[in-house]
């Protein structure tokens, strides 16, 4: 199905409106010659008309969503691979992170102190940890 | 080994000088504001169709007073703007995307994202001299080059996804645009028609004769909701500017990518920041 012009769309909801603005008017300027009934009526016919120049302007903006829903996924699609970038110089740092740990936990074996190594030993299980979370 | 050196000497000399990078984290930062000012004017206009309807049904209506039924009303007023209300999320998803590429843009081009693992390499350099077996001299010079490999090919690649970024300038103006026009034939459609609404509201407030006290109270209301629905109004001539300027310093910045660190460059993303600026003053009057 072809998407709708949504000029075309905001242009008619803008028609609708004016047109309800001048029944407003009209019913405004002849209150002394209208009858109830038809006062009543006319407002009426005002909050219809207002209605579907709120459904016509929807349609508009839904309208707006997909004619650039293409270029909305091509900026999300470009927002990612910024993103990916980062997390790749992210894990870099992170690799670093737990060479050094585990040099800790080297240092600490081979000195032979046990506190020390389990000590290591967390500091490496939290780097490991935070590289996959 | 050597070949290998030999294979990063083109990416050492491109990125040997830093580039300034300060020109795209400002328009990126820029841009950001831009898109988070669509946020009052995405949510309010729902509220202005509601409060054109309300105020009609007040104002003007020859219906008996006492089959006025306030809770009907609003709920009426909520059902007639239920469209606008259903489509809110679309003009928000724009918004997002924008805000996200931005966000994104400017993280990518912030300072010290290639020199970020410096630190990490010096702590792993530490550790290393601990280490009595291997050769003292060696370690920071090794290390020493790897931390400079590391910084080169990570603004390499700093610079490339930059490049990359600013190459969607047509769909990102696109989206702007499309935030432009939700501003101008929805937010600002509804506004109009609520200004031309009020000098039909005072004239009816004038002919009421039974509590002239109470009615001059509503016309000097009238007049202070008329008075903001002129500076809401303006807001939107703000954002217009302020997207089109968005968009000729994005197109400059791609168009002069290696050129950044020129005064062109922060002259043209200075007219940005300005328009900005002017955009959230006015805001600011607005809401």
């Amino acid at each position: 199905m072809a998407t709708a012009n949504p000029s075309a769309l905001f242009d008619f909801a803008d028609q609708l409106a004016l047109i309800s603005s001048e029944v407003l008017r009209f019913r405004i300027k002849n209150k002394a010659i209208l009858s109830q009934d038809e006062k009543s009526r006319l407002e009426d016919i005002e909050i219809e008309l207002d209605k579907v120049t709120a459904k016509v302007r929807a349609k508009g903006i839904a309208s707006l969503g997909s004619v650039t829903a293409t270029k909305r996924i091509e900026v999300e699609t470009a927002t990612k691979d910024a993103e990916a970038l980062l997390r790749r110089i992210k894990r870099i740092e992170r690799a670093l992170d737990i060479a050094t740990s585990v040099l800790n936990l080297a240092i600490a074996a081979i000195a032979g102190q046990p506190q020390g190594i389990l000590t290591a030993l967390n500091t490496v299980k939290d780097v490991v940890a935070g590289d996959t979370a | 080994m050597r070949l290998l050196y030999l294979g990063l000497m083109p990416v050492l000399l491109l990125t040997g000088c830093t580039t300034n990078l300060k020109p795209v984290r400002e328009f990126a930062d820029e841009t950001k504001k831009i898109s988070v000012a669509f946020d009052p004017v995405i949510n309010q206009a729902v509220e202005h169709c509601k409060q054109q309807f309300l105020q009609r049904r007040i104002y003007t209506t020859d219906k008996p007073l006492k089959g006025f039924d306030p809770e009907g009303a609003i709920n009426e007023a909520s059902d007639t703007c239920k469209p606008i209300t259903d489509q809110m999320a679309t003009a928000k998803e724009m918004s997002k995307a924008l805000s996200d590429y931005a966000g994104q843009l400017s993280a990518l081009a912030a300072d010290g994202v290639a020199s970020s693992v410096d630190d990490n390499y010096d702590a792993l350099a530490v550790k290393l001299r601990e280490f009595k077996d291997i050769p003292q001299e060696k370690i920071g010079a090794v290390s020493s080059l790897l931390k400079f490999i590391t910084r080169s090919i990570i603004a390499k690649s700093q610079h490339d996804a930059i490049v990359d970024a600013l190459s969607h300038e047509e769909a990102v103006g696109a989206l702007a645009d499309a935030l432009v026009v939700y501003s101008d034939r929805v937010y600002s459609a509804y506004i109009q028609e609520r200004l031309k609404d009020q000098p039909v509201f005072t004239d009816q407030l004038r002919a009421e004769s039974a509590s002239p006290i109470s009615s001059r109270l509503r016309i000097l209301d009238v007049y202070q909701q008329t008075l903001t629905l002129q500076e809401q109004h303006k807001a939107t001539a703000g954002l217009r500017a302020a997207v089109s300027q968005m968009k000729m310093t994005m197109r400059d910045l791609r168009q002069n990518i290696d050129r950044l660190s020129s005064q062109e460059r922060l002259a043209e993303v200075q007219k940005l920041s300005k328009e900005v600026r002017s955009l959230y003053q006015q805001l600011a009057k607005a809401f």
